[in-house]
């Protein structure tokens, strides 16, 4: 267990790493803060493995994602899903909506009636989908369809967990609409016990998007 | 032309066109600063419409770019299918007018070109599409040679994907639309890597497009508005950097011609010139006018100056004007009058006698000439009259000068009453008076003299006393006597000289008279130098004493032998020495040389008594007596030598002080002689008083006393007579010894005569002496 053995040295020492592998499983317990030291949410985290030897895979969710549209927003603003989940768009709104995404992992285009939905959708490919309204400017979400399946997002507390991540080499990336040049942020970590890793990440520059950005003169009717 | 009004006028003139032409220069300074300030508003106007323009067509660009940037059929084809993309983007091209669309990704690689459809995959770069860029123009991009006005939109899908650009060509289209707009020429130039700043549209025409062109290869000036020569104009120009990098930096160049601008004012300014013109003119006239009404006076003043200075001071000038002008009119008025006044008054002085008011000797000459120029046009006479009183030395003498003054007004007075109205009388001087007489023909002389004569000597009554006076008048007569002033009044003078010498009351001129005239003339200068040439000279005739047979006295006579006149004789120019007053210098001059040669005839043993002749002149003289004083000293001779001989009329002519000289001359030792006796009317009484010592015949009695019985017994009495009152008796005019016998036989004393001897030269007289002829002669004859 090469990728295992290394995961031991990367951490705190001594340890073998053929002794933890199928053992020990950890927990990341990332906190994103902005260049204001506010926690900053919807950072999609995800944690790969850097090993030739690929950890086992954990079954894949059966439950499809939901992308609402709902007061005229995208809900949620971020999403992220493991490749080959399903995602189903529903309008909860009394509108229409004409939902589409020209992004390479995945293009589609439909209109939804009020309290249409369609799906689920399958998201095969890995990458950052934009999903847009073409009936309303401002409404945007995005998808980010993961290769791995350890990944979490931040909540409101600029928190997210990763469960259960097997001990081992790993690499650690963030993604977020508004964070420039988010490989910077990028890091190795070594998983070696059965504990919970605290990763504390900084942005070093402010972020472009920190939300979905409804128009200000929102009349009643829009 | 240097007249006072000519300089007013050119004053006048002067400070017109000086004042038109600063306010002209003035004028037409304001009116090229008008122009550039037009210019320069309408430049800064042309920039504000200008960059509008450009920032509306950028806007509506930029606007549209964004709905195309949310074009759904755009983004849809952006990625996988550039053919529909292109025909897209052309379809959005054509919605908005525009000359350029342009996507490309966020690489800045083209996917679709509408004026390249080829350039698919090409680089065309990624601008920046900032609102800070997005101002005013925006961006300008060269595209395949051509330059356009662009703008860029995000193509977003919702998330952008890559841009989408708009733009408009700049060409000569466009210039021509802002020029439309603005009035203005506009020229775009653009700057690029391979060809630098150059020209891409212009209103301007081609050579000067080129010109341009030219001038702004290198860094164009940009700093503001300047002025440009372009042609043959100047241009008033405004830069405008429209854009510079990003992008391709692109000029605007704002142009108005000022020539052009003022060149729209030409007629205008015509206008105003001619105006000008007009004025200029009106006002010269109103300035020839005023000068010439100003000077009228002072033109009035010349004239009448140079009027004065002919002497005419008739018409004052008439003038209505006020002012000092107007003051310079009366003063000059009061002026001519002065010297009228004054003139008249000099002209009375000069044309008349003070002491008569009659006219002067002058006047009478002008007005004489005349006279004549107006007798000889009417072909009538004209009387030309000298009168002068007798005697009136002795009633000046006796009653004073005051009488005498009063006698000649009076004398004045009764001639200008005696003659017509316009008959001229005239004091010449004296007791002279001159009349010139109209119309007097020679037949009229008689009478009208006659009453001219009777009236002036009516008896005068002057201090108490009643007095008559008698005239001698001369006349000579236009034109038998002359026929200019000059020669009738000197012709009335010898006229009136000869009626004095013959006792006449009146003496026509005669032209037998006339050597009188020329000798009286020159008698004063002449008498002189005859003296000095030896032209006088004297003659002795012999005196014969009856009883001792013997020649012992002679009398001197003058003679004048004149190399002009010939000889003339004593009776001749004697009168004329009295009337001018050189008797004495005569006199003298006789005494003083008969002495000499009596003291030479002395020396050589031969003692002759030389009488000399004096008149009554001499004996009024008071140097008279002391003159032969010196003249016997002089000549170292004796008294005795010389005896005075005075005739009997020229005693009776003042009888007081003849007796005077007489005596002075007796007290002398000097013998004197009563000449000419028997013609004076002398009374006896009179004759006794006479302190004389020889009684002289007159020759009349004597001539043919030896032939009529009357003129013996005249002889007689006389010779009686004188020897009665113990005188020598002397008989003049001796022709024949029949004469000389009867003398003898009367007992006179001495006999003077042609019978004896003529009148002889002095040294004739002495051979004739010397030869002793009269013992065989005269003294034989008696034997």
């Amino acid at each position: 267990m090469r990728w295992g053995s290394c995961v031991a040295m990367g951490l705190a020492g001594a340890l073998c790493s053929g002794a933890m592998v199928g053992a020990a499983a950890a927990t990341l317990s990332v906190a994103v803060t902005g260049v204001d030291g506010d926690p900053v949410h919807d950072v999609v985290v995800v944690a790969e493995p850097r090993s030739e030897e690929r950890p086992p895979l954990p079954a894949r969710a059966a439950a499809p994602a939901t992308v609402d549209q709902r007061g005229k927003e995208f809900h949620p603003w971020v999403s992220a899903v493991y490749a080959g989940t399903s995602i189903i768009f529903a309008n909860h709104d009394d509108i229409t909506h004409h939902v589409y995404s020209f992004s390479r992992a995945r293009q589609f285009s439909f209109r939804l009636q009020a309290d249409e939905r369609r799906g689920p959708l399958a998201f095969p490919r890995p990458g950052v989908v934009v999903v847009g309204c073409n009936i309303h400017d401002w409404m945007i979400a995005y998808i980010y369809v993961s290769d791995s399946p350890w990944f979490s997002r931040t909540g409101k507390d600029g928190r997210a967990r990763i469960e259960d991540l097997p001990a081992g080499d790993w690499r650690l990336t963030i993604w977020h609409p508004g964070v420039v040049d988010a490989a910077q942020y990028a890091r190795n970590l070594t998983v070696t016990a059965d504990r919970v890793m605290p990763v504390q990440i900084r942005l070093r520059k402010p972020l472009t998007e920190t939300g979905p950005r409804p128009p200000l003169d929102n009349a009643g009717y829009l | 032309m240097r007249s006072l009004r000519f300089r007013i006028l050119l004053l006048f003139v002067a400070l017109l066109v000086a004042v038109q032409a600063i306010t002209l220069f003035t004028i037409y300074g304001s009116m090229r600063q008008q122009v550039a300030n037009n210019i320069a508003n309408q430049l800064d106007v042309g920039r504000r419409v200008f960059l509008t323009q450009f920032n509306s067509r950028r806007q509506s660009l930029a606007v549209y770019s964004h709905v195309m940037g949310r074009d759904f059929g755009l983004l849809q084809t952006f990625h996988d299918d550039p053919k529909s993309l292109l025909v897209a983007l052309n379809n959005h091209r054509r919605r908005v007018d525009a000359d350029l669309a342009i996507a490309v990704d966020e690489q800045g690689l083209i996917r679709a070109d509408t004026e390249s459809p080829d350039a698919t995959g090409e680089d065309f770069g990624l601008f920046d599409v900032s609102d800070e860029a997005r101002r005013n123009a925006g961006m300008f991009l060269s595209v395949n040679g051509k330059t356009y006005q662009v703008v860029a939109a995000p193509l977003l899908a919702p998330n952008p994907i890559g841009r989408v650009y708009l733009g408009f060509v700049v060409d000569d289209a466009l210039a021509r639309e802002f020029q439309a707009l603005t009035s203005l020429q506009v020229t775009f130039l653009a700057a690029t890597a391979d060809r630098g700043w150059h020209v891409i549209a212009s209103t301007l025409p081609d050579p000067m497009r080129a010109e341009l062109a030219q001038r702004y290869m290198g860094s164009p000036d940009t700093s503001g508005q300047h002025a440009e020569h372009l042609g043959d104009e100047t241009w008033l120009t405004l830069p405008l950097l429209l854009a510079d990098e990003p992008g391709t930096p692109v000029l605007a160049l704002l142009q108005r011609s000022r020539d052009a601008a003022l060149a729209y004012y030409k007629p205008w300014w015509r206008e105003v010139v001619e105006v000008f013109l007009a004025a200029l003119a009106l006002a010269l006239i109103a300035a020839w006018a005023t000068a010439s009404n100003a000077m009228r006076p002072v033109r009035l003043l010349v004239e009448q100056a140079r009027a004065i200075g002919r002497g005419n001071y008739a018409e004052p000038i008439a003038t209505r004007q006020g002012g000092e002008l107007g003051e310079l009119v009366e003063e000059f008025n009061h002026m001519q009058q002065a010297i009228a006044e004054r003139e008249t008054s000099i002209r009375h002085h000069a044309y008349h006698d003070g002491l008569t008011g009659l006219v002067n000797r002058y006047r009478l000459e002008q007005l004489a000439a005349e006279r004549i120029c107006e007798a000889e046009s009417a072909d009538r006479r004209l009387g030309v009259l000298i009168i002068d009183l007798n005697r009136f030395k002795d009633i000046n003498d006796t009653l004073g000068h005051q009488a005498g003054d009063r006698l000649l007004r009076e004398v004045g007075a009764r001639i200008a009453a005696a003659v017509q109205p316009d008959d001229v009388v005239a004091r010449l001087g004296g007791d002279e008076f001159g009349v010139l007489i109209d119309d007097l023909a020679v037949a009229d002389i008689h009478s009208r003299l006659d009453a001219l004569g009777q009236a002036v000597m009516r008896p005068y009554t002057l201090e108490g006393l009643t007095l008559n006076i008698s005239i001698g008048i001369g006349v000579a007569i236009y034109p038998d006597h002359g026929h200019d002033a000059e020669a009738l009044l000197q012709h009335a003078d010898i006229a009136h000289f000869a009626a004095k010498e013959k006792h006449l009351r009146y003496a026509l001129y005669d032209g037998a008279q006339d050597r009188y005239s020329l000798l009286r003339l020159s008698l004063l200068g002449e008498l002189q130098a005859a003296m000095e040439r030896g032209d006088l000279v004297l003659h002795y005739q012999p005196k014969f004493e009856l009883a001792r047979n013997e020649v012992t006295a002679a009398e001197a006579l003058i003679r004048w032998q004149h190399p002009v006149y010939g000889l003339i004789t004593p009776d001749e120019f004697i009168p004329m020495a009295e009337h001018t007053g050189n008797i004495h210098v005569l006199t003298a001059w006789v005494i003083r040389t008969a002495l000499r040669q009596t003291v030479a005839w002395r020396d050589q043993g031969l003692a002759i008594r030389v009488a000399v002749n004096v008149s009554a002149h001499d004996l009024r003289r008071a140097e008279f007596v002391a003159d032969i004083r010196a003249a016997l000293a002089d000549c170292r001779a004796t008294p005795e030598m010389l005896s005075i001989e005075i005739t009997e009329s020229a005693v009776m002519a003042d009888v007081e002080q003849a007796v005077s000289a007489l005596d002075q001359l007796n007290d002398l030792g000097i013998e004197c002689a009563v000449d000419d006796y028997g013609t004076g009317y002398s009374s006896m009484a009179q004759l006794r008083r006479l302190p004389v010592q020889e009684l002289k015949i007159d020759k009349s009695f004597v001539l043919n006393a030896d032939r009529n019985a009357d003129d013996e017994l005249i002889v007689h009495s006389t010779i009686e007579l004188g020897h009665n009152l113990r005188l020598r008796v002397t008989a003049e005019g001796v022709e024949t010894g029949a004469a000389l016998e009867l003398l003898r036989r009367l007992g006179c004393d001495y006999a003077q005569g042609y019978y004896i001897s003529r009148p002889l030269p002095a040294e004739s007289f002495e051979q004739w002496l010397q030869a002793r002829a009269w013992i065989r002669g005269i003294a034989g004859s008696e034997s």
